[in-house]
């Protein structure tokens, strides 16, 4: 080969070379709703430079889909205008096939095959002589779209090194087309997040650990009650946060951070008037393989939850009081009228059948009518304890709860009852709910444990109450049965909460079940 | 006691108080009737009786209190309690409180008298209707069970080291307390426990799982 046509064939492709990498520079960090400008402008500059007459670019779209969609189109000289929706499966039905095989095609119009008629006449209407046509992918991906560049002065020869640049052209823009589509497709679902939060009332937040500073959607801003407009950090919210929750606040985030994991957090903002409850769920965000750089979550304003929840705890409690009431004025009405009356009963039925002057039929009469008076006794003091412990008053706890133990033997249940510097003297109500916690727990056992053995142990020590109710038997799914208040669980919390203590239970299928309770010997003192 | 003891008579029901007080008017000195716990108190060291016949659930101050409170006063008077409390549990209280009788008020007529007698000569009596045919001593273990647990926190320390083998000197030593206090610790303990040995006070230990076998 000449020196000079060398050279010239060398410049030629050091050209196209700057201009290939003029247009992938183009791409880097273009915004999605550009690219499609940029696309064209090339389509444009590569017709320019290769003295071709035509490209177009064809693309899947999600609302046709199988079909392809003409995007680009650049054209040197006029012609027919493009129909208004051009479908590929119509104008070229034999090309597409065959663009489904991934190839590139280069097309003549002397060579077209007899069963690409229906192409061939497409390409005679815009008058098409000779065409490149290669299946646009990205990375070995799927099928994305086509592009092609033609002449329509002559018939031309593709070289090979033609084809091997206008491949590369072809991955330049598969490549934006794709990051087009995925950056759409984000914003896309950003803006369904936004709707689905702003919908639900809930305001959405990131925050850049390194400099601190939060980025939040509008609704957040109204939540905390911050104007449109000023800069946020992660100190501007703490300060709005009420300060009994604001240390708990503080190390959640930080165990958030620290341990990648979620972040979970009820809490109070400082506010005059109606306290505001928030509830914020997130998580904090790692780029690839590295330290977690960003925490994003979600707050939304659980005031009226709050509200309801602890007007029904109230609710509850004073249920669960009223009945105790109620329980306690029957059991002593059945103690001080019923009983009395009847044993007064039983002993003019006595005296009389001591007394009278009667014959045997009578008196064995009147001992009979005593000895029913002395059965209903039994009976009615078996109910009035059952209704209310009066014993608790008389005796103490300990005792009370002793009995409690003893008498499940009668279930075919041995409780080991332990008490420990129980004082005799309690407040009523503090009494009354350790006994019922430990009658339901016990209850429990023997209706769910299936073992024949217990322990309760009731101990005074540091200031406070506590009582465990201890067995090996099967256990329970805790997290399953409190959501449906089963084994009087939700009226074992409600009691001690109503005296100020604390609950709680250890327990899962077969590994037995403890319930600890914890609280203070008088109602209104803190555990 | 002379041949017709002296008794005081307490319950909140007047009508049962009065059918009580001429129940025992042939064969007692009813003293005085009271309605209250706190006349009793007030009342009982003029009266200085040889009996007390309490109701325990009484308005101001119940029969149990009563009794823990004059007890000092009267040493020498025998306690009964007469009720319509059906508890066990309250029975064995009263027996630790020094009662002689435990009785239902249902069954006075054939009880009441004849527990004043054997109170009189020094025997303990619980209803039938309680125990249940069992002997008092019989009634007052099986009943008693969850009871014999409650030792404080210093005489379980202490019965875990004799347990253990200490002298009760080491004992002392260890929790720095007199030998004395000690002693009164061990005292009390059999006294609770119902054991009269070092052995008995082992098995105790160890069956309160205080100790290893």
């Amino acid at each position: 080969m000449p020196v000079a046509l060398l050279q010239a064939e060398l410049e030629d492709r050091l050209r196209f070379e700057t201009l290939l990498s003029e247009l992938s520079t183009q791409f880097i960090n273009l915004p999605a709703d550009r690219v499609d400008g940029v696309i064209q402008d090339s389509l444009r500059r590569v017709c320019e430079h290769l003295d071709l007459d035509l490209s177009s670019l064809w693309q899947w779209t999600a609302t046709t889909p199988r079909n392809f969609m003409l995007t680009h189109l650049y054209r040197r000289f006029d012609g027919p205008p493009p129909p208004e929706h051009p479908d590929a499966a119509d104008l070229f039905p034999w090309l597409l096939g065959k663009m489904m095989e991934g190839k590139a095609l280069v097309l003549d119009t002397e060579r077209m095959v007899p069963e690409a008629a229906r192409d061939q006449e497409t390409r005679r209407i815009y008058g098409v002589k000779s065409s490149v046509i290669m299946p646009l992918t990205a990375g070995g991906g799927p099928l994305i779209g086509v592009l092609s560049f033609d002449t329509m002065r002559e018939e031309r020869a593709w070289s090979q090194d033609l084809l091997q640049r206008l491949g590369l052209v072809a991955q330049i823009c598969a490549n934006a087309i794709v990051r087009k589509n995925f950056e759409e497709s984000q914003r896309e679902n950003e803006e369904r997040v936004q709707l689905a939060a702003h919908a639900a009332g809930a305001g959405l937040w990131v925050m850049t650990l390194a400099n601190q500073k939060v980025w939040a959607t509008r609704r957040l801003r109204e939540l905390y009650g911050f104007p449109p407009d000023e800069t946020l950090t992660y100190q501007s919210f703490l300060e709005a946060i009420h300060p009994e929750d604001r240390a708990q606040v503080g190390r959640e985030v930080a165990r958030a951070v620290q341990t990648g994991g979620e972040l979970k957090l009820e809490y109070r903002l400082l506010a005059r008037g109606r306290a505001r409850w928030l509830i914020s769920l997130g998580h904090s965000y790692s780029p690839a393989g590295g330290a977690p750089d960003r925490l994003m979550g979600v707050t939304v304003d659980i005031t009226d939850r709050r509200e309801t929840e602890a007007a029904l705890r109230d609710l509850s409690g004073k249920l669960i009081q009223a009945q105790e009431d109620e329980r306690a004025r029957i059991a002593k009405e059945l103690h001080d009228g019923v009983s009395q009356t009847l044993s007064l009963l039983a002993v003019e039925f006595d005296l009389l059948a001591r007394r009278a002057p009667a014959p045997e039929r009578l008196r064995a009469h009147f001992e009979d009518f005593s000895a029913r008076a002395k059965a209903l006794l039994g009976e009615v003091h078996r109910l009035s304890h059952a209704l209310h412990p009066a014993k608790l008053e008389q005796l103490g706890l300990a005792a009370a709860v002793g009995g409690l133990c003893r008498d499940l033997q009668a279930s075919g249940v041995t409780v080991q009852f332990e008490a420990v510097d129980v004082p005799r003297a309690l407040d009523n109500e503090v009494a009354l709910c350790l006994y019922r916690v430990c009658q339901e727990a016990l209850q429990n056992v023997v209706k769910h444990a299936g073992v024949n053995r217990a322990a309760v142990l009731l101990s005074a020590s540091g200031g406070e109450l506590r009582l465990s109710i201890k067995d090996d038997g099967l256990g329970f799914d805790l997290a399953a049965r409190s959501g449906h208040g089963s084994l009087g669980l939700v009226s074992m919390r409600e009691r001690v909460r109503m005296v100020r203590g604390e609950i709680d239970w250890e327990t899962q299928p077969g590994y037995g079940t403890v319930v600890r309770a914890r609280v203070p010997p008088r109602r209104g003192e803190t555990a | 006691m002379s041949a017709r003891p002296k008794v005081i008579l307490a319950d909140d029901h007047a009508m049962l108080l009065a059918a009580f007080e001429k129940l025992l008017a042939p064969a007692c000195d009813v003293v005085g009737t009271f309605t209250d716990g706190r006349a009793v108190v007030e009342a009982a060291e003029r009266l200085r009786p040889d009996v007390l016949v309490l109701d325990i659930s009484m308005p101001v101050l119940n029969g149990m209190d009563v009794c823990r409170q004059l007890r000092p006063v009267l040493p020498r008077a025998r306690w009964i309690f007469l009720t319509v409390n059906e508890d066990a549990d309250c029975a064995v209280e009263a027996f630790r409180l020094g009662a002689s009788a435990y009785l239902l008020k249902a069954s006075a007529v054939s009880e009441l008298f004849a527990a004043i007698q054997m109170a009189a000569r020094g025997e303990r009596f619980v209803t039938p209707l309680l125990s249940r045919g069992a002997s008092l001593e019989q009634f007052l273990k099986t009943s008693a069970a969850p009871g014999a647990n409650e030792l404080t926190s210093r005489q379980r320390q202490v019965l875990r080291l004799l347990a253990d083998g200490r002298a009760m000197k080491q004992v002392a030593d260890e929790l720095k307390v007199t030998p004395r206090t000690v002693a009164f610790h061990k005292y009390t303990l059999m006294k609770q426990l119902g054991v009269k040995t070092n052995a008995g006070l082992f098995r105790a230990a160890v069956k309160l799982g205080l100790v290893q076998p």
